[in-house]
């Protein structure tokens, strides 16, 4: 899948996770940069992203993602 | 060999010598492989010792080497059963008494890190994170790296491969120095600090037990004064130990990953666990935690309840965790204290969250006065629940609690947080206007100026040794 779509579709899970309806995304952008982006959110975020995508991800794949760079790459690998 | 024994410096003096006579990748690997094989051979009276845990290994190694061609989750779940079993067997813990136990002494160091390691393996293989095959020696080499062998830091095997032996290692004078100024560093820590923590507690601990009718306050602030020993003990006995590994490792080319960021500058119980013994909670985290928390979430998913759910993951993983510590009865009441201190945390956020909302939540918990607060309370709960570590037989413990009453605990437990919470605010206001002048700076990084204070901290080192007397040993070491 083209980056700018995943960016585009990833954007809008984040959004609808964290319930924020501004919220823009960056390659950079870690947990800290995002409200309420803590351990829990992001198996929600995991989850809304596997469904929302079809894909799979491990436990290793999710505890060592760093940043949303990290997160779209993964996804363009498996998609 | 301990770490901390003459004969420790003259191995690694041989392994990083040795490791730097050629480069080529497979002599370095044998010399790493050979280098493990001596310190584990260090520890054996009888070749005999060593059998349950080369029998572990092959457990291991014949797991993930099913996995990586049949990936099944039920071949997962068996092999994660069967490597459980085994190891719960070898440590021989007090509840499972009856099923018997080898009739022969064997070697039980290193085990508990070994079977994090070999439980990675297993799920990343599994899961086809790790794809490349990995040889019985390479599995040897990561699972029974010497540097981690006693007390770990858990280190991934990802990580590990890319400096097994192949690293391009360029020492320079600089490297070298550093490397020795972690290590020095972490001696004077564990020899100095710790040790002498040690033997403050170790002088107040018996007064605990002693026969006699002590009054409450007397009772009270002994035990919240052994009790806060025991931490600093504790803490600077482990990171000092994390800073001889990671510095002896720089001269092997391996960087290994760090076990704390400053922890009792934490202001929550989860957060104190981000900074403390990091590389065990990230395992939990990735191992226990996620997949457990994904259960649940596809089984209620509900946003609204994430935060119950969680609270609940929170237990159940700090429970484990606690429980992994030791093999008696209290450390079942360690995990539980652990567990419901995770679980409260979570509970005060979400109460917290609800009832002021997320921004004047947020607002509040940045405020110097909730920070010194919370910090206060997370340590002074961390450590009460550590005298699970230091009354091992439930008998000893709950005679002690008994003494105290809940009232005693109570007391100490605010005595304690009130004086932690002070001491930060005293840094807090001191440590900016301790500013030495810029001339003694350039003096003390000066070449002549960092081998003074090497030197120096050597010389603490060995004067403080030769008082006490005694060769401290590594208290993660047994659990």
């Amino acid at each position: 899948m083209d980056r700018d779509k995943i960016y585009a579709k990833l954007t809008s899970v984040f959004r609808d996770v964290f319930d924020e309806d501004d919220l823009s995304l960056m390659p950079e952008t870690t947990a800290e940069d995002v409200d309420g982006w803590d351990s829990l959110s992001h198996i929600r975020l995991v989850l809304a992203v596997s469904k929302s995508f079809g894909v799979k991800f491990s436990a290793s794949e999710i505890g060592g993602l760093k940043n949303v760079g990290e997160f779209v790459e993964l996804i363009q690998k498996k998609t | 060999m301990s770490l901390t024994s003459p004969l420790f410096f003259a191995f690694l003096a041989g392994v990083v010598l040795a490791y730097h006579l050629n480069a080529s990748v497979s002599y370095r690997r044998a010399v790493l492989g050979l280098g493990n094989a001596i310190f584990i051979g260090s520890y054996l009276t009888d070749y005999t010792q060593v059998l349950p845990l080369i029998a572990f290994l092959l457990l291991g190694y014949g797991c993930v080497s099913v996995l990586s061609v049949w990936k099944s989750s039920v071949g997962l779940g068996l092999g994660i059963l069967g490597v459980l079993a085994y190891y719960v067997f070898l440590k021989r813990f007090s509840f499972f008494d009856d099923f018997g136990h080898l009739p022969f002494p064997y070697l039980t160091i290193g085990l508990s890190y070994i079977l994090f390691r070999v439980l990675h393996v297993m799920v990343d293989v599994h899961s086809g994170d790790l794809d490349e095959r990995i040889d019985p020696l390479g599995f040897f080499r990561y699972t029974c790296n010497f540097l981690c062998f006693v007390s770990g830091p858990i280190q991934r095997y990802q990580d590990f491969r890319t400096a097994d032996g192949t690293a391009v290692v360029e020492l320079d004078a600089d490297k070298v120095f550093q490397a020795f100024a972690r290590v020095v560093a972490g001696y004077a820590k564990f020899v100095m600090i710790a040790a002498v923590a040690e033997y403050a507690f170790s002088f107040l601990k018996p007064q605990l037990f002693q026969a006699g009718d002590p009054s409450f306050a007397k009772l009270c602030i002994l035990y919240a004064v052994a009790a806060s020993l025991y931490t600093v003990y504790l803490y600077y006995n482990f990171s000092g130990y994390m800073d001889i590994v990671i510095g002896s490792g720089t001269l092997l080319g391996q960087t290994l990953p760090e076990n704390f960021d400053n922890p009792f500058s934490a202001s929550s119980f989860l957060e104190f666990w981000q900074r403390w013994h990091m590389t065990l909670s990230q395992w939990f985290k990735f191992y226990l935690f996620n997949p457990l928390v994904m259960l649940l979430m596809s089984c209620f998913p509900a946003p609204a309840l994430t935060a119950y759910l969680g609270v609940f993951a929170f237990f159940v993983t700090f429970l484990v965790m606690g429980v992994w510590h030791g093999t008696t009865a209290v450390f079942v009441v360690y995990g539980l204290l652990m567990g419901a201190g995770a679980s409260i945390n979570k509970l005060w956020q979400v109460a917290c969250t609800e009832r002021l909302g997320k921004k004047r939540y947020k607002t509040m918990s940045e405020t110097s006065g909730y920070i010194y607060f919370a910090r206060g309370v997370t340590i002074g709960y961390f450590v009460l629940a550590l005298t699970c570590l230091w009354t091992p037989e439930l008998l000893d413990f709950a005679r002690l609690i008994g003494r105290l009453g809940p009232a005693g605990v109570l007391a100490a437990f605010v005595g304690i947080a009130l004086a932690f919470g002070s001491f930060w605010w005293l840094v807090d206001r001191v440590a900016p206007r301790l500013t030495a002048p810029a001339i003694f700076a350039t003096a003390r990084d000066s070449l002549v100026g960092r081998n003074l204070t090497l030197a120096s901290q050597i010389m603490a080192i060995v004067a403080v040794t030769t008082l006490l007397h005694k060769s401290p040993d590594f208290v993660y070491k047994a659990f």
